[in-house]
């Protein structure tokens, strides 16, 4: 069983990362009323975040370091944060002030995307550019990792556990929990969610909706960088990171009925642990039937392309939707 | 044997949320005649319109138009058994030009197979019959002179026109209208009364409408329904309902 | 620096992208532009197309051609000094299966040319049956996408077509070897061994031609009764289906026609090109530029959607052309300049110019004026009057 306890901890941190995408995609869907199809490339950002942080706090030479999370989880945070900040300032707010409909906005979108990967292709050449002309010779070893670099080798473990296993659902944990006490303790929490809930009647009450949107679009930015962080401790660099990844996130939301966001942290939880497992035990049964060995992991988005068409048709409003004391006392869990 | 009245509902019974906006409703309205649905906002004229035309599904009850159920049919079926529906805010084609808007509504047009329309013999005459009888529809509504103005360039009351156009175009036998006169100016809304009333003559169409303005309508009206809390309160002569102390009360209370 | 230009292979090859271009955005056009159905995985259909061509036609013609001419096919294979060792007369029955496996498929494919070559009546039939088939299942594909899609609104429905398109052209595309050989791709055989050396050249006329027929069929789609409906529809579906449209009908229609329009692109680029690799088939390159494509052009209007094809594929050469004198000035690949100026190009067009440069227009199924004219004369009499509705005046 111990390849069931690696699949877990692995699927602990993909879910999670998961998890923080669809949760906060969730946000800006709430906030603007339209699917950012930029939002994976987000998390992209902030997994070249952490390659910038190897390189720069030298630690491709010392090896893994807790360095790598101090310094890019905040960096992450405030750049991707500033993207998503510029993308509703100066793209989505100002096309839909001019009434343009939800498929232009969409279609704009789907603009920011192909823009921002275009940047981080910029970024890769201009890297692999300086690895390749350095003097030192370990970073000159860094020069595959701007397009196919596991950057997995430099995060610290915890007691033989790599850490990003333990600090995803932790990070996804405190930010749901933070959400929570922010949006329900705070004064500027109500103000958001009244900003949120009746923008028009909000504003007549004095309240800056606009403000609000903004800072709304920036967490949910910063959350996607953070994602972004874990991300690449499960996967590969690599500038189009994002393009099959939003499959997956998208399926989270949809799972949580894109309006809460706590159902979209579970939802993309779910749909981590649906993928994941999915695919572990779709190979053991296929490979019993044919004798040979599966190897399935990379069509784990069939699972989540599967969850979206099922959930769109059984349960368009998501499982936020569902009605749980029901159903709780239909399977007899509660009287 | 064919009944005097062209629709009838039989105890509509539909629920929002726990709301009953329609609490056993049972009207009927003669063949041929303007009969106006009033009554207080909130007492649930729009969600029975609404019943009728196939937007909602009711919870209970049946419609039956000219002896036929047709209760929870889809609207584009409801359409075809000769009912069309207008909209309280004019719900034109916004970016078809006026003439496009009327010939939408005609019925059976053979050009609208996506598969054939490629063929223009199969359906050029009947659409150039379709186009010259628009623009004749335009002529009456005197709107001919918009005739290849987009929708949306149009005025609140040239949209009226249009719908009302629509409607005509669609060959109804029963016309179901949401506030035709809201929103116009008085001498344009008696105008569309006017109108309506000549086409209930003329065409022998049947119309029911949700109306606000019964300073104005009620002259044109045959018979009026009166509604409050998704119940039918009273029902008659314009005079006799409009008199009616339980009418005059719901008004003062809603 | 001076730049050495091959006018005749540049057109060439500007003419053979522009025709395919048109092809797929004059179907995304049909769709996203008249009909409001937002086909953000536009490439699957394209990509469907292509591996049609690739998966099931390769097989088909190899197992086609192998049973009806195997005595020629086995002396081809005994005149090749590689294969002759390697096959022998019991297997030319399964000699299709060789399609599987990339390596096999080089193999293969030099045999089938040859043959070709021998019988270029067969290429032609194979290759019109194979673009039949390429259309068909693009349609069929069309019709069982169209089932979820008919219920869902907006938003979700660009999600799931988005979802499906990346999760069959980046997931099993990408890795599933047996369909189109994975990322190494697969060769088609030459089936136009009639245009001899030119065969690039007659491809791309093909194209062309596929091109203007697909212009001129949308454009009697745009102009007919149910280009109108379409485009009611998509303005107001409630207001469409109180007047007798079946909403569910129309959008499946026009789903499954614009569906089978892509794969016949698809098939007819993967013919060009002589070889299939999924990479080829991506969201940037089939979804989002025909999107900028018609959004620069103009939205339902499929003239417009020429126009911008043509921009956007001359501003891609343009870009061809200077890379090789900026990449030693910039520390990077020029390319990524293109794409980053295509997705602000999108933007700013939305933002000033929505509707693109040649703005929708009416679907001219008769002659208006004409039949506007004949309404004046037979039921206006005043003159004045109408002078004055002819002026756009209301009358009195």
């Amino acid at each position: 069983m111990v390849l069931n306890v690696q699949l877990f901890l692995d699927t602990m941190a993909y879910a999670s990362v998961l998890g923080l995408l669809s949760m906060s995609l969730t946000l800006t869907y709430i906030v603007s009323r339209v699917p950012n199809f930029a939002h994976a490339t987000f998390a992209a950002i902030g997994s070249y975040m952490v390659l910038i942080v190897v390189w720069l706090l030298g630690i491709y030479k010392t090896g893994p370091s807790w360095g790598v999370y101090y310094a890019s989880l905040p960096l992450s945070f405030i750049v991707v944060g500033a993207v998503a900040l510029l993308q509703y300032l100066i793209v989505l707010r100002p096309l839909a002030k001019k009434g343009i409909s939800i498929d232009g906005l969409m279609i704009a979108t789907l603009g920011i995307d192909i823009i921002l990967v275009g940047l981080l292709n910029i970024s890769a050449d201009f890297l692999e550019e300086i690895f390749q002309q350095s003097p030192d010779k370990d970073l000159r070893k860094l020069v595959t990792y701007p397009r196919s670099g596991y950057l997995s080798s430099y995060e610290p473990t915890i007691m033989g556990v790599t850490a990003s296993s333990i600090l995803g659902p932790l990070l996804l944990v405190v930010s749901t929990v933070g959400f929570y006490l922010f949006l329900t303790r705070t004064k500027f929490g109500t103000a958001m969610r009244a900003a949120i809930e009746n923008p028009q009647l909000a504003e007549t009450l004095g309240i800056n909706v606009n403000l609000v949107y903004s800072i709304s679009w920036f967490i949910a930015g910063g959350l996607a960088g953070i994602a972004g962080v874990i991300m690449v401790m499960t996967t590969k660099l690599n500038p189009t990171m994002g393009w099959l990844l939003i499959v997956s996130v998208f399926a989270g939301s949809i799972v949580g009925g894109l309006g809460s966001l706590f159902w979209g942290a579970v939802g993309g939880l779910l749909i981590g642990f649906l993928e994941q497992f999915g695919v572990y035990y779709t190979q053991i049964i296929l490979g019993a039937l044919t004798g040979e060995t599966v190897s399935l992991g990379n069509y784990r988005q069939v699972f989540s392309l599967g969850a979206i068409v099922v959930m769109l048709l059984v349960a368009p409003q998501g499982l936020a939707s569902l009605n749980w004391g029901k159903i709780l006392s239909r399977l007899g869990l509660r009287r | 044997m064919q009944s005097n009245h062209i629709i009838e509902t039989r105890g509509i019974v539909k629920t929002f949320g726990g709301l009953r906006a329609l609490d056993g409703v049972d009207i009927k309205v003669q063949r041929g005649s303007l009969t106006l649905l009033i009554g207080p906002n909130g007492s649930g004229k729009t969600t029975l319109i609404n019943v009728i035309g196939g937007v909602y599904k009711p919870d209970a009850g049946q419609v039956i138009y000219e002896g036929e159920d047709i209760t929870g049919l889809p609207p584009h079926e409801i359409y075809h058994k000769g009912i069309v529906r207008t909209f309280q805010i004019p719900r034109l084609f916004k970016n078809l030009i006026v003439t496009e808007n009327l010939a939408t509504a005609k019925r059976g047009n053979p050009g609208e197979n996506v598969y054939l329309a490629p063929l223009k013999s199969r359906w050029i005459d009947f659409e150039t019959k379709t186009i010259r009888e628009s623009m004749i529809t335009e002529l009456k509504l005197k709107i001919l002179h918009m005739w290849n103005r987009k929708s949306s360039e149009l005025s609140g009351g040239q949209m009226k026109l249009v719908e009302i156009g629509r409607s005509l175009m669609a060959g109804a036998r029963l016309v179901l209208m949401d506030e035709p006169a809201a929103g116009v100016n008085p001498t344009l809304a008696h105008q569309i009364f006017a109108m309506l009333k000549e086409m209930t003559r003329g065409l022998g169409i049947t119309f029911l409408i949700v109306e606000h303005r019964l300073e104005i309508a009620a002259e044109y009206a045959d018979y009026v329904i009166a509604m409050a809390r998704g119940k039918v309160i009273s029902e008659g002569k314009p005079n006799e309902v409009m008199t009616d102390p339980v009418v005059v009360k719901s008004y003062l209370e809603g | 620096m001076p730049i050495e230009l091959d006018i005749g292979t540049l057109a060439q090859s500007l003419a053979y992208f522009i025709a395919a271009y048109t092809i797929v955005t004059l179907s995304l056009n049909l769709e996203a532009g008249f009909t409001g159905i937002p086909n953000f995985g536009k490439h699957l259909f394209v990509a469907a197309g292509a591996f049609v061509v690739a998966s099931i036609g390769n097989r088909l013609s190899a197992y086609i051609v192998s049973v009806l001419y195997k005595d020629e096919i086995l002396k081809l294979i005994q005149e090749d000094p590689l294969l002759s060792k390697r096959i022998t007369e019991a297997d030319i029955g399964s000699l299709w299966s060789m399609y599987a496996d990339p390596l096999g498929n080089r193999d293969l494919d030099r045999i089938m040319d040859k043959f070709f070559a021998q019988h270029p009546e067969l290429g032609i039939l194979l290759f019109i049956l194979i673009l039949i088939l390429a259309v068909a299942i693009g349609g069929l594909l069309g019709l069982l996408i169209s089932y979820p899609a008919l219920r869902l609104r907006g938003e979700y429905l660009a999600i799931l077509l988005l979802a499906a398109a990346e999760m069959v052209v980046m997931a099993i595309g990408y890795y599933w070897k047996p369909l189109v050989g994975g990322t190494t791709g697969l060769f088609l055989p030459r089936y136009l061994a009639v245009f001899g050396q030119k065969v690039i050249l007659g491809v791309t006329v093909l194209l062309i031609l596929a091109a203007v027929a697909m212009y001129l069929y949308a454009q009697r789609i745009a102009n007919s009764p149910a280009g109108r409906m379409m485009r009611a529809v998509r303005d107001d579906e409630l207001a469409a289906a109180s007047l007798g449209k079946d909403i569910a009908k129309v959008r499946r229609d026009v789903i499954i026609i614009s569906s089978a329009m892509a794969a016949l692109a698809g098939a007819l680029i993967a013919i060009h090109t002589g070889s299939v690799v999924s990479t080829h088939y991506q969201r940037f390159s089939w979804t989002f530029i025909p999107w900028a494509m018609m959004i620069v052009g103009g939205v339902a209007n499929n003239s417009g959607v020429v126009v911008g094809v043509a921009i956007i594929m001359i501003l891609q050469k343009f870009v061809d052309i200077v890379k090789p004198m900026l990449a030693p000035v910039v520390p990077f690949d020029p390319v990524w300049l293109y794409q980053i100026g295509l997705g602000l190009v999108i933007i700013l067009m939305l933002y000033m110019r929505p509707q693109g440069i040649i703005p929708e227009k009416p679907s001219r199924t008769v002659n208006f004026e004409e039949i506007f004219e004949d309404v004046l004369e037979d039921k206006v009499e005043d003159e004045q009057a109408k002078k004055m509705i002819r002026e756009g005046r209301a009358t009195p």
